[in-house]
């Protein structure tokens, strides 16, 4: 496995958002999909997931239902709301700012 | 994918739901890793591991689900709320007529209340503040015997009582004076305060600028200092620069050394406070010690009670009595009086004060008891609405919800009214009666009277708006549906609660229309009171003659008679005359007389007479007609003889029968009495009749440097005084004129106090009198639609429109019957309130009994008329037809 890398929790709201844009998913096939799309680079903290997930749904950028998954399992479902979407959005451009700052920072040359 | 959906509701659930949905994640990775060949053991422990710490995580999701709910239930219950009050609105709007009047009873009330009880306690109560007040008392000479009461002190005994450490521990003495004082250049006639003592320690005043004066500041060789009232500050300057100026009183320059702050108003017409100038030769005259000028107030000390202090003083008028000499304190039945300070400046308005709480509590009750038949016959419309809403379900909880909202909203509404009807009465009365009482200028709602009323009226609305809830729930549902009438009760117990309603507003609207007629009555006997003079067309004005400029008597005598010339010239004027003493503009002062041919008669009072001063033309002036012998002629004045004049008053108590003219009297120096004028009110139209003796000011223009002015023209006042000020800087361009006005203009405000009193308790009777119609009327209709059944068969069965329309009137005439029987009798129980404020009017009086009774009876039929009409014409083929 690659290094773990330690990921901020404004981070983690981030690829929830994301990854609940394409379809409502529960908390374990989030996860999932990460791991998937990131080919296992990127190791979500588990525990760090739900309380995010509850803090997204009390400020309203999520909603939940309990549901049926094909297995027949109940579980909680998450689904991203218009305002959450909106929370993307600005999100996406503010992460794109701070990368491209950060590289701005990071490729300079040094100045002596 | 299948939904299931199923809200939390409680914390309970949310765990619950935590901990499938953990469970749900666990599973699911223990799956995935047994299916990638790891044992099951192995797998949760993995799983577990990847997790973290479970019950740390747990316990965040947890609370962050309780904020999630608790903010979940808040919105609920508010859009609960909002959905209530939406409700009510409607409700409400449904019978506005009744909605309206219940919002404009309460505002009325409590509007009324709010700004007479401000006005009362501004200008009765609490004029200005002062820490521990309660601790200050008041000292005064009392000589019953010689009809002397609430007299001052001397300035010597004052002294006296400063020494008493165990008495008070700090006091002061103050005399208020008129003086002339220059702003800039110009002279103006002022009123100010001399004092001794600790003054300001006394009423615990900080200056807000500079400082007060002490006993050095009084020191031989020093210049006079002064401190300004926070008015006469302002006019000056209302900077910090005004500290070390001079301000010229009485052509002596004081230094300013100090400003009050703006809510310290002793004596309340002082504008500036200095140290009394104490002449020690003088003092030491055994006279002086009967020189009554100052009012002492003292601070008593820790553990003294005015009890004490009184029986103390009364001890120390003894051992007066034996140490000084006869002159001060013989015969008079002297005493020393201790009041409360407080006390004491309530005084005699202390009956007013009380009538006007009592009317003020009066009109808050009747507002209730208005508001509370309106909210009854509401209620009882709705009966049937509300029994429907029960069977539809409605809890009990949730109808009482409604009405309670309903008449919340509704004695809100009330309150509100109340406050812009009670800022609205505010500035009319204080427009009013301004000039009067300078306390009443930028005066607000007071805030606790406010508040208190508000909560009465508010408690009293909901109260009575929610009961009508309980009782519609307990009514068998189909009754209510069933029944073509609206009424929720049966039989002869109905309307008890609305009949009471009406009689108690009967009752208390008779009790506000006797004490305003009663108050209203004696404000006109007072101004019927004959003066003994004739105010009409007679300007006076004050003028005070500076001692360095006019040395003596002559210079005096000679500026007066020169003033009198050109006044007398002026077209339009009729005559002039000037006194110290004249009636209604201040007091020259009272002192024992002695006729030394004439014996003591048998139950005469002791012979004590108010003093007067006089030169010119001033009985024809004032009107005073000359009983006997003659007035003051020119040779008099020219001679400056003691002659003297004596009224009719003093003629009777002393004389009798027996002929006063010629007679030798002593009112201080030795004179004879060469004529007898009518008695006069001196102060107030409804002071008794005291001996009043005129002196020749001529004989003792030495001694008096100032005199008021009276002028009798057919001119406007304005032009009689413009004439008089340049008659009077014709002469001498430094001197001021003060205090002009009309005589009859002065009377009036002499009743000023008795006059606002009874314009409010009026104003009260009328507002009682509109609330009682509206509530009278309210209740009758709806009598009325709830009987439109019965008043239906009976038409059917031969009634004719006459013998309903009686049967209406009749009833409502009944209520209001007993309501007044009830009123009357309250009154004659509680009669002895009002009595200190009547004048020339029993408070048994027939007319105003009689008349109160008949305008109340009159509203009545007014007010019951509508309705019966309206029964007359109920149409009984519709009524027996049913719903």
């Amino acid at each position: 496995m690659a290094d773990d890398l330690d990921l901020m929790r404004g981070t983690l709201d981030l690829f929830v958002l994301k990854t609940l844009s394409w379809k409502p998913m529960h908390g374990l096939a989030v996860l999932r999909w990460i791991e998937t799309v990131t080919r296992s680079e990127l190791q979500v903290e588990e525990g760090a997931l739900y309380p995010a997930l509850h803090r997204m749904e009390q400020k309203g950028w999520l909603s939940a239902e309990w549901g049926v998954t094909e297995n027949n399992r109940r579980a909680k479902f998450y689904r991203l709301t218009a305002r959450g979407r909106k929370q993307l959005v600005s999100h996406l451009s503010i992460w794109e700012r701070y990368v491209s700052a950060a590289s701005l920072v990071l490729s300079a040359e040094s100045r002596t | 994918m299948r939904r299931i959906i199923r809200l939390p509701g409680s914390r309970a659930r949310a765990r619950q739901d935590l901990q499938a949905e953990v469970s749900f994640h666990l599973e699911g990775r223990i799956e995935e890793l047994v299916a990638q060949g790891m044992s099951r053991r192995d797998a949760e422990q993995e799983a577990l591991r990847r997790f973290g710490d479970r019950a740390r995580v747990e316990s965040e999701v947890e609370r962050i689900d309780t904020a999630t709910l608790r903010r979940a239930r808040w919105q609920e219950r508010s859009g609960d709320a909002l959905l209530s009050m939406r409700y009510a609105l409607r409700g409400l709007a449904r019978r506005p007529l009744y909605a309206g009047a219940i919002v404009l009873t309460l505002a009325l009330g409590i509007g009324a209340n709010a700004a007479v009880f401000s006005v009362v306690h501004a200008v009765l109560l609490r004029p200005f503040a002062v820490p521990a007040m309660d601790r200050l008392a008041v000292v005064r000479n009392d000589f019953p015997l010689m009809g002397l009461r609430n007299a001052g002190l001397s300035a010597l005994e004052a002294l006296d009582l400063f020494e008493r450490k165990d008495l008070f521990s700090t006091a002061t003495a103050l005399s208020g004076e008129g003086t002339t004082i220059t702003i800039g250049t110009e002279p103006t006639r002022t009123v100010g305060s001399a004092t001794i003592g600790a003054f300001f320690g006394v009423f615990g005043v900080r200056a807000i600028l500079g400082r007060f004066y002490q006993p050095s500041d009084s020191e031989v060789g020093r210049t006079p200092v002064v401190v300004l009232s926070h008015r006469l500050w302002v006019q000056l300057s209302g900077d910090s620069a005004i500290i070390g100026r001079m301000l010229v009183i009485n052509e002596q320059p004081h230094e300013i050394i100090g400003v009050v702050p703006q809510d310290f108003m002793y004596p309340r017409s002082a504008l500036y406070w200095r140290p009394m100038v104490l002449d020690s030769l003088k003092l030491n005259q055994e006279q002086s010690r009967g020189t009554l000028t100052t009012s002492f107030v003292g601070r008593m000390r820790e553990g003294m009670t005015v009890d004490r202090l009184q029986r103390e003083l009364r001890a120390l008028a003894e051992r007066w009595h034996q140490q000084y000499s006869r002159r001060a304190y013989e015969r008079g039945g002297h005493t020393m009086l201790a009041t409360a300070f407080v006390e004491y400046q309530a005084g005699q308005l202390r009956p007013m004060v009380i009538a006007l709480f009592i009317a003020v509590l009066l009109v808050l009750l009747l507002a209730c008891a208005n508001v509370a038949g309106l909210q009854l016959v509401r209620a009882a419309g709705r009966a049937r609405e509300l029994a429907v809403r029960a069977a539809l379900g409605a809890g009990r909880g949730a109808i009482a919800r409604q009405l309670f909202v309903e008449s919340a909203l509704l004695t809100l509404a009330g309150a509100a009214g109340g406050v812009a009807l009670g800022r609205l009465g505010l500035t009319w009365l204080t427009h009013l009666e301004v000039a009067q009482f300078p306390a009443l200028a930028g005066l607000t709602l007071n805030g606790t009277v406010l508040a208190f009323t508000a909560v009465i009226a508010t408690a009293t609305g909901i109260a009575i708006g929610i009961a009508p809830g309980f009782r519609a729930a307990r009514v068998d549902v189909n009754d209510a549906l069933r029944s073509s009438g609206r009424g929720a009760s049966a039989g002869a117990g109905r309307h008890r609660l609305l009949r009471a309603s009406v009689v108690v507003q009967n009752a208390l609207t008779l009790l506000l229309l006797i004490g305003a007629g009663l108050t209203l009555r004696s404000l006109d006997r007072l101004l019927r009171v004959d003066p003994g003079f004739e105010p009409d067309h007679v300007v006076s004005f004050t003028m005070s003659l500076p001692p360095k400029r006019y040395t003596n008597g002559e210079q005096r005598r000679a500026f007066f008679n020169a003033l009198q010339e050109r006044l007398a010239a002026v077209p339009g004027v009729a005559s002039v005359g000037f006194a110290l003493g004249t009636p209604f503009t201040g007091s020259a002062g009272s002192t024992r007389y002695n006729l030394p041919g004439v014996q003591q008669r048998s139950g005469e009072p002791e012979r004590h007479a108010n003093q007067a001063f006089v030169f010119g033309d001033f009985f024809r002036t004032m009107g005073i007609p000359i009983m006997r012998g003659r007035g003051f002629s020119d040779a008099d004045f020219s001679s400056g003889t003691q002659t003297i004049v004596v009224d009719e008053t003093l003629v009777r108590q002393s004389f009798g029968d027996a002929d006063p003219i010629g007679a030798a009297i002593e009112h201080g120096p030795p004179g004879m009495i060469i004529g007898v004028a009518k008695s006069v009110k001196l102060n107030d139209l409804a002071e008794d009749a005291h001996p009043l003796v005129y002196h020749n000011y001529a004989a003792r223009a030495g001694y008096i440097g100032a005199l008021t002015a009276v002028v009798r023209s057919s001119l406007p006042t304005e032009q009689v005084l413009r004439a008089a000020r340049t008659a009077v800087s014709d002469l001498d361009p430094a001197l001021p004129l003060a205090n002009g006005a009309s005589l009859s203009e002065r009377v009036s405000e002499s009743v000023s106090v008795r006059r606002l009193v009874a314009y409010v308790l009026g104003g009260f009777g009328v507002l009682s009198l509109v609330l009682a119609l509206l509530g009278i009327y309210a209740v009758m209709s709806h009598v009325v639609a709830d009987r439109t059944r019965e008043i239906g068969i009976r038409s059917a069965l031969g009634a004719q429109g006459g013998q309903i329309m009686r049967m209406v009137l009749g009833e409502g005439l009944l209520l209001s019957l007993v309501g007044l029987v009830i009123g009357v009798a309250a009154f004659a129980g509680a009669r002895r309130v009002v009595e200190g404020l009547l004048f020339g009017v029993g408070s048994l009086d027939a007319v105003t009994l009689a008349s109160a009774v008949v305008l109340l009876g009159a509203a009545t039929l007014v007010a019951c008329y509508v309705p019966a009409s309206r029964a007359v014409r109920v149409d009984p083929s519709i009524t027996l037809k049913g719903e």
